[in-house]
């Protein structure tokens, strides 16, 4: 299951227990809440793929500091924010512990901000073509090879399962290094429950399973194990 | 306050997060992509309007009303549009019921994909290691962690949110609950029996606790 990077964490050992927080605030100091304001605020600020290719290290960080390293890394890839003017915005406030961001205020901005936290989007695509499984099929998982974005976490790959729910068709999100994505039709996502000895072997709890949503060109019918694709 | 440990706090301050955090606002401010009061709208709302009050409210509603239930059940994000709820990670919310014989848990191994409208911003340990590895692998251990023992004779259910739809859990209605109003039944649904590693409160709990 070494196909995924540090963000892939389902069934990796070694992170220790859960820890808990009594009645945790939403944010933990001043920051978490300013960079969490960009994120929402700046729509398209980084994709996906400048969180999972950020260093392990900074990832594990904590999730704001994982988002915020995500937040800059895109827009530096879209030229909106060049390192040298951070680093040198970063020195001036270093250096100057009381200065405070500059300050601008839009009203009409705000309430498009906040407009958009509640609106309720559309997510649902044409199909292009009906499900080619239903309920019940016996399907297989398989292998991402491109290395790039996948939805299938490691630990479901080429392993077995059953459609438990037919739902919609969405935009796939995955991105392979390179390529392009604006011609991808929308597919077909299923929730397929996955038995917890299928994919942990003698380890699994006894009486549970997992339930993961899988778009359709992630599946196979078990049929189909052996042949060439 | 296991938060004290991530070095953020006083009195060991780590000045990079919050200084790298003010370079990117005043920068973002100054280029005219984003205001001071579009941010504090945000950290306002999350802090004061959208939280796991929303999804209780949804579960008292459907504990009372058998109709709501079945609606919730089958389009959860129409249902709790009814209450007024929606928006931002929400688009498709899936309300998973937990009974008798199935206990249901979220996560999201993947990143930290959590339905906003109802239960607000996830806590840390939600996006944190341990639990996204872990309870998709020993899902009673990790529940046992939390204080909370699953009959043997339940079937687990993880669901890992690997795409488009959010999941919330319908925790079973308490015991000794008949007869309580639909506001006081709201009081016994915690953030945590939502995420599915709690359940809900016994009123006599919940009277200690307030």
């Amino acid at each position: 299951m070494a196909v995924g990077g540090v963000h892939d964490m389902g069934g990796v050992l070694g992170y220790g227990p859960v820890e808990p927080e009594e009645n945790e605030p939403v944010f933990h100091d001043e920051w978490e809440g300013r960079v969490f304001g960009l994120v929402v605020s700046i729509q398209g600020g980084f994709r996906r793929s400048n969180l999972e290719s950020l260093d392990p290290e900074v990832y594990l960080s904590g999730y704001y500091r994982r988002l915020m390293a995500a937040l800059e890394r895109g827009l530096m890839e879209r030229g909106v924010l060049t390192p040298e003017e951070v680093e040198a915005k970063a020195a001036h406030f270093r250096d100057n512990p009381e200065a405070r961001p500059t300050r601008v205020v839009d009203p009409e901005l705000t309430g498009r901000v906040r407009a958009g936290m509640y609106r309720q989007r559309q997510l649902r695509r044409e199909p292009g073509r009906p499900p080619a499984f239903a309920v019940g099929d016996r399907v297989r998982t398989r292998r991402i090879e491109h290395g790039g974005h996948t939805r299938l976490p490691g630990y479901a790959q080429g392993k077995r399962g059953t459609v438990a729910a037919v739902y919609a068709a969405y935009d796939l999100p995955d991105e392979a290094p390179g390529r392009e994505r604006e011609d991808e039709p929308a597919q077909q996502l299923y929730s397929v429950r996955f038995e917890a000895a299928e994919l942990w072997g003698e380890s699994a709890e006894p009486d549970s399973a997992l339930y993961i949503d899988v778009w359709e060109g992630y599946l196979e019918t078990t049929e189909a194990e052996g042949r060439d694709t | 306050m296991s938060g004290d440990h991530d070095g953020d706090h006083h009195p060991h301050p780590e000045p990079y997060p919050s200084v790298r955090a003010r370079a990117l606002e005043s920068l973002l401010v100054e280029k005219g992509l984003v205001t001071t009061d579009a941010i504090d709208e945000v950290v306002r709302t999350y802090e004061q309007d959208i939280g796991p009050l929303n999804g209780a409210k949804v579960v008292a509603r459907a504990w009372v009303d058998p109709d709501y239930k079945r609606r919730l059940l089958e389009n959860g994000t129409d249902a709790i549009a009814e209450l007024g709820f929606g928006g931002a990670e929400g688009a498709e919310i899936v309300v998973l019921e937990s009974t008798p014989d199935v206990h249901n848990v979220v996560v999201c191994t993947l990143c930290s994909c959590y339905p906003w409208p109802v239960l607000g911003l996830a806590p840390s340990w939600y996006k944190d290691p341990a639990y996204r590895s872990r309870v998709v692998v020993e899902p009673r251990v990790v529940l046992r962690e939390f204080g909370l023992e699953v009959a043997e004779s339940k079937e687990v259910r993880v669901w890992d949110s690997t795409a488009t739809l959010r999941y919330m859990v319908l925790p079973e209605r308490p015991d000794g609950t008949d007869g309580l109003p639909e506001e006081e039944l709201a009081g016994l649904v915690t953030r945590d029996s939502m995420i599915g590693v709690a359940v809900a409160k016994s009123p006599a709990v919940a009277g200690r606790a307030d």
